[in-house]
This record gives C-alpha cells, structure tokens and sequence, in this order.
C-alpha cells in the first residue's frame, strides 16, 4: 500500500486506486463541482495526473475508431515552444 | 459537471496566464484537430504544423474567448481558418464543400486517409486497432460492458449504474480497471 496524497498534494507520487478513481471520475465530469478546482490544481502540479489525461484522450479516440493518426509528445511540445518567449512566431 | 466545465476551468486558468492548462488543452484536441486541419492540408508534417498555428492562435486570442460556446467548437471555427489560410498561402484552392462550424460537436476526427500515410504508419494503425480490440476481448465482461457504456455511448455513472444495477462506485472501479488494462497494452505503441 501507498501514501494517498491529499486532492491538492503536488508531485510525481505513487497514488493508490481510489485516488485515481478519482481522477477517471473528475475526467467524466463526475466529480462534484466544489472539487473541480481542487482537481484541475492537481492536474497542472501532478505528472501522473497529465500523463493519465494524455492516455485517457487517446484511448477514447481509439475506442471510438477514429484518431488513429494521433501525435506524440512532440506536437505539444512543439507547440508550447512555439508560445516562448522569443519565438519567432 | 461535464467535460465542458472541465474545459472552461482550462481556459480560465490559460486566459489568467497558466499556459500549463492551455498545453492541458492542446493535449485533449490535438488529434482531432491535427484530423481537421488533415481534410484541407495532406503532407503530414504540413498538416502538424497547421494544427500547431492553430493552437497557437487559439492560445493569443484566449482572452476574447467568452464561453458561450464551447471551447472545441471555438478551437474548431479557428482551425479551419488556419488551414483555409495556409491552402491559400500555398496557391492551392480551398476545397468546394466548407465545413460548418456547427458541425464542430458531432466532428468525427478519423477524416479520410491521407494519401501519404507510409506503410509503417499504417502498420501502426493496424497494430493500434487491434490492440485495443484484443484488450477490450480480453477485459470481463462487467468491465468491458461499463467502459462501452461510458466511452462509446457516452453515458454518465449514474445511466450506466442504473443499467448494470449495481452501485455507482462498482462502476467507477470497473471503468478504473477497464482503462488501466487497456492503457497498460497500448503503452508500448504510444509511447
């Protein structure tokens, strides 16, 4: 068994089954509004959380038989460096 | 609360500068709307780059975006115009069917198979539909039963509790496992 961090705890930790019932919850729009905040902080601090995100959207496409061409990391990437600073765009 | 809600705390939190929720965003839609901008633009690597500027349009104009419609359906209107202006900016002409804006919600994002797909890429393709096909075979039937419900029908917990009769957290932990079985297959092709 692992730590179970509280909804706002932040990092890369090992989190057991409820709490990422709660997170498939949240993606499903399932989660009680009051908690929305608190579980889009956790989105943007945890990167379990973000790589969860990126495999639900995925799957989901999959699972709907379209969207196979979809992009690695690359494209976000590629975007987020585009939005820098000092881009040329 | 829906995935619209979900998207509106995004973009209020990119519109107060989080640009860590609007890459959230483009997570969510980059396949469709890499698929979008792919009925006007066919060169692969084209076709990203188009869908990048669209984000990135998306991104400085965020501010002006009110929320009266979703934000796919926003996202969508300003993706077809980026990949209408790069057909232009390439001399080629736009194609004789436009596509409705309001037509954003029901977008299929397969779009027609383009051209160039080398055959590695639709090897993967291949690799990747059957995966999923195998992982949804060998799932129980209780948990392939809830994902089917909730992926592809859409339904909320509560339906499908109703449906399979039993409790809605049964249901939550049997779509919890369902996804895990199927992402711990499709890992290896999607990493």
């Amino acid at each position: 068994m692992v730590a179970t961090p509280d909804i706002a705890g932040a990092g890369d930790v090992a989190v057991n089954q409820s709490t990422m019932e709660k997170f498939s919850s949240f993606l499903d729009g399932e989660v009680p509004e009051a908690e929305l905040e608190a579980c889009i902080d956790r989105l943007l601090m945890d990167a379990e959380w973000q790589r969860r995100w990126d495999q639900v959207h995925r799957t989901r496409s999959l699972l709907a038989g379209h969207g196979t061409t979809q992009p690695g990391s690359h494209f976000s990437e590629g975007v987020a460096a585009r939005l820098e600073p000092g881009s040329h765009e | 609360m829906s995935e619209r809600l979900i998207d509106k705390a995004l973009v209020r939190r990119a519109q107060a500068g989080e640009k860590r929720a609007f890459e959230l965003l483009v997570r969510k839609y980059q396949g469709k709307v890499i698929n979008l901008v792919g009925r006007y633009i066919t060169d692969p690597s084209e076709r990203e780059d188009v869908a990048q500027e669209a984000f990135i349009k998306a991104y400085r104009a965020i501010h002006r975006f009110r929320g009266a419609s979703a934000f796919y359906t926003w996202l969508y209107r300003i993706a077809v115009n980026t990949a209408k202006n790069a057909l232009v900016a390439q001399r080629h002409r736009p194609p004789r069917t436009d596509i409705d804006p309001s037509a954003a919600e029901q977008f299929n994002a397969a779009g027609p198979l383009v051209h160039q797909d080398t055959p590695e890429h639709q090897l993967l393709k291949l690799e990747i539909k059957n995966t999923v096909e195998q992982a949804m075979e060998h799932l129980p039937a209780e948990q392939r039963n809830a994902l089917t419900l909730r992926e592809v029908d859409g339904m909320s917990y509560e339906q499908i509790a109703q449906i399979m009769n039993c409790p809605i957290g049964t249901i939550r932990s049997r779509i919890f496992r369902a996804r895990e079985a199927i992402y711990s297959r499709l890992e290896p092709l999607l990493s």
